[in-house]
C-alpha cells in the first residue's frame, strides 16, 4: 500500500507544489492521476519514489519511507519516468545488469512482453527508436514484478497499436498484491485500463474514487439541451446535442468518460466535493 | 535483509558500473599510459632539445594528475541529469553501496595510474643514470613520492567531492574553489610565519611543508620534526576521508 499522509511540497519555501495531501493506494488497483500541466503529478510520483523531498508530512510505502531509499523498498518499486534513459548496450546485457537487483524479475514475461510489443531482440537499445526504447523500459518494469509499479506519461510515444498493446500488457500485469499508479495528459489511453482516479489541481486532491463510486454518484449521457437542468454539472456540445456530466439522481448506468470527467472537476469542484461527500 | 550493505549488491554494482563505464575507462587508461610512456620514455634524448628529463617526469604527474581529477568530477554526474539520476538512484541498493561502487571505480583507475608512474618513474630514471649518472640525484625519493601521492589523492578528493557538490561545470567550479582555497591558505600560512618571525624577508614557507631560510648566501630547508609531520600527515589523510565523507551526505540528500 501507498499512504501519502498530510504531504506537502514546493520546490520553493514560498511556493507549495501541493498542500496537506493524502491519498492510500491499494493493491490490485490500477490508479490514474489526471491534472493541468504543472499541478504536481510528476512531483507527486518523485516524493512517493523518494527521488524528492516532502517538506511537510510523511510518506509510507508497505511500511518504507521512501526517502530512506532502502535497498528492501527499491526491489519491490519500480518507476518508469517521462522522459526515459537507457545505457548504449543490447537488451540482453541490460538484462544480465540490471535483473538481478530485482528478485522477482521473470525473464520469460519480459521476452513475452517484447513479442507483445514487437520489439525486434538482439539489438543495441541506442539503435531503438524512442517508442521501442519505452516499450523496453515498460517491458522490463512489468517484468520486474514488483509490488508498486509506477508510470509517469508511458504512453508518450508509443503509436495508436502500441497504445492497446501498452493496455492489455498492463492490465494482464496486474494482481492482487501490486498497486499501478498511471500519470498521464493522455486520458483516452487509459480507458479500460483503471479502476479509481486521482485527479490533482491547485495544491489539492480534487476526486479520488474508483470508477465504480463514480458512475454511482455521475452519470455520463448525452442531452438534447442542457440548460435549466440542475444536476448537470458540465455540457459540451455534440453532434446529437450536449454530452453531459451530471448527478445520477436515477441511479442510472453509465460508462465513465475520463475527460469529460477531468473537465466536469475542473470546472465546478467544489460541487463535485459536495456529490462525493454525501453518503 | 542487510539496508546498509550487501556485499552482493556492491559487486552488483561494479559489474553495472563496469558494463556502462568499462570500456571508456580501459580506453582512458590505455591512452593516459601510452602519454605518460611518451613523456618519460628514457629512449627520448631531452637533453639534446635542452630540457632535463626530470622535468617530463614531472609533467607526466601534472598530466595523470589533472586526467584522474577529470574523471573524478565526472564520477557522480549521472546524478545531475534527471533521466539518468532517476535510474541511478532507484537502482535496488543502499547510499553506502552505490557511494562505495563509485569511490572503488575512481580510486581503482586513480591508483593504477600513480603506481603505473611511480614504476615507471624508479625503472627509467635507473635507465638515464647509465650513461647519464647526475640524474640519480634528482631521482624522487620516497618522503618526496609520498607527499607526491598525498597531493594526487587529496585533488582527487576535491574532485570527487565536486562531482555531486556542483551539478553544472563540475570541474571548472571545483578546480575555481580549490585554487581559491590554496590561495587563502598560502596567504594565512604566510601571514602566521611572517608574525611569528617580524616579517623576516629572508624566511618564508609553505603550507605544511619545510621553512626556507635564506642567509649566507645559502638556502637552509628546515623540516618539521618526525611527529609534526606524522600529523601532518594524519591530518591530510583525515581530510581526505572527511571530503568522501561529505560527498557520501550529499550523495544521500540529492533529489532529482
Amino acid at each position: 500500500m501507498i499512504h501519502v499522509d498530510s504531504v506537502s511540497f514546493g520546490y520553493s519555501s514560498k511556493k507549495l507544489l501541493f498542500e496537506n495531501l493524502s491519498i492510500k493506494l491499494h493493491p490490485g488497483s490500477i490508479y490514474g492521476l489526471l491534472g493541468r500541466n504543472g499541478a504536481g503529478k510528476s512531483s507527486l510520483l518523485r516524493n512517493i519514489a523518494g527521488l524528492l523531498f516532502p517538506t511537510a508530512g510523511k510518506i509510507e510505502v508497505d511500511g518504507y519511507e521512501p526517502r530512506k531509499r532502502q535497498p528492501s523498498f527499491l526491489q519491490d518499486f519500480f518507476l518508469i519516468p517521462e522522459e526515459i534513459h537507457l545505457p548504449s548496450v543490447t537488451v540482453e546485457k541490460y538484462i544480465k545488469t540490471l535483473s538481478p537487483f530485482y528478485p522477482r524479475f521473470d525473464e520469460k514475461q519480459f521476452r513475452d512482453y517484447l513479442k507483445e510489443f514487437d520489439i525486434p531482440e538482439g539489438n543495441k537499445i541506442t539503435d531503438l527508436s524512442y517508442g521501442q526504447k519505452k516499450k523496453v523500459l515498460i517491458s522490463f518494469g512489468l517484468a520486474t514484478n514488483t509490488k508498486h509499479l509506477i508510470m509517469d506519461e508511458p504512453t508518450n510515444g508509443l503509436d495508436i497499436p502500441s497504445k492497446s498493446q501498452f493496455r492489455k500488457v498492463v492490465s494482464s500485469a496486474l494482481d492482487a498484491h501490486r498497486v499501478i499508479l498511471i500519470s498521464t495528459h493522455q486520458v483516452r489511453d487509459l480507458d479500460n485500463l483503471i479502476d479509481s482516479i486521482i485527479i490533482l489541481e491547485d495544491s489539492k486532491i480534487l476526486l479520488h474514487h474508483s470508477l465504480d463510486e463514480i458512475s454511482e454518484k455521475l452519470r455520463f449521457a448525452t442531452l438534447v439541451s442542457a440548460e435549466d437542468d440542475n444536476r448537470v454539472l458540465y455540457s459540451e456540445p455534440s453532434l446529437k446535442g450536449y454530452t453531459v456530466v451530471m448527478e445520477n439522481w436515477e441511479q442510472e448506468e453509465s460508462r465513465v468518460d475520463l475527460e469529460r470527467l477531468f473537465n466536469a472537476v475542473m470546472s465546478n469542484p467544489s460541487r463535485i466535493r459536495k456529490i462525493f461527500q454525501k453518503p | 535483509m542487510n539496508q546498509v550493505f550487501s556485499f552482493h549488491r556492491y559487486w552488483l554494482l561494479l559489474k553495472l558500473d563496469f558494463a556502462e563505464n568499462g570500456k571508456r575507462s580501459l580506453l582512458s587508461l590505455a591512452v593516459i599510459f601510452g602519454l605518460m610512456l611518451i613523456m618519460m620514455s628514457p629512449t627520448i634524448d631531452y637533453t639534446k632539445l635542452g630540457f632535463d628529463p626530470v622535468f617530463f617526469h614531472a609533467l607526466a604527474y601534472f598530466f595523470i594528475t589533472f586526467c584522474t581529477s577529470l574523471s573524478a568530477s565526472l564520477v557522480f554526474d549521472k546524478y545531475a541529469s534527471s533521466t539518468k539520476g532517476i535510474n541511478a538512484i532507484l537502482i535496488p541498493a543502499s547510499q553506502t553501496e552505490k557511494f562505495l561502487a563509485a569511490l572503488t571505480g575512481n580510486l581503482v583507475f586513480a591508483t593504477v595510474l600513480i603506481a603505473l608512474f611511480i614504476g615507471l618513474h624508479i625503472w627509467f630514471i635507473d635507465i638515464l643514470a647509465i650513461d647519464n649518472p647526475d640524474i640519480i640525484n634528482r631521482k624522487f625519493y620516497l618522503p618526496f613520492l609520498a607527499r607526491l601521492v598525498y597531493i594526487y589523492y587529496l585533488v582527487q578528493g576535491v574532485c570527487f567531492l565536486g562531482s555531486i557538490y556542483f551539478e553544472k561545470a563540475t570541474y571548472i567550479k571545483t578546480a575555481s574553489v580549490l585554487v581559491s582555497f590554496l590561495i587563502v591558505f598560502s596567504l594565512i600560512n604566510r601571514t602566521f610565519v611572517r608574525n611569528l618571525t617580524d616579517s623576516d624577508p629572508a624566511i618564508s614557507a609553505i603550507p605544511f611543508g619545510q621553512w626556507n631560510v635564506i642567509g649566507r648566501n645559502t638556502m637552509f630547508q628546515i623540516e618539521y620534526s618526525e611527529s609534526t609531520f606524522l600529523l601532518i600527515k594524519i591530518f591530510l589523510v583525515f581530510f581526505v576521508t572527511a571530503l568522501w565523507y561529505i560527498a557520501f551526505v550529499r550523495l544521500k540528500e540529492k533529489e532529482i
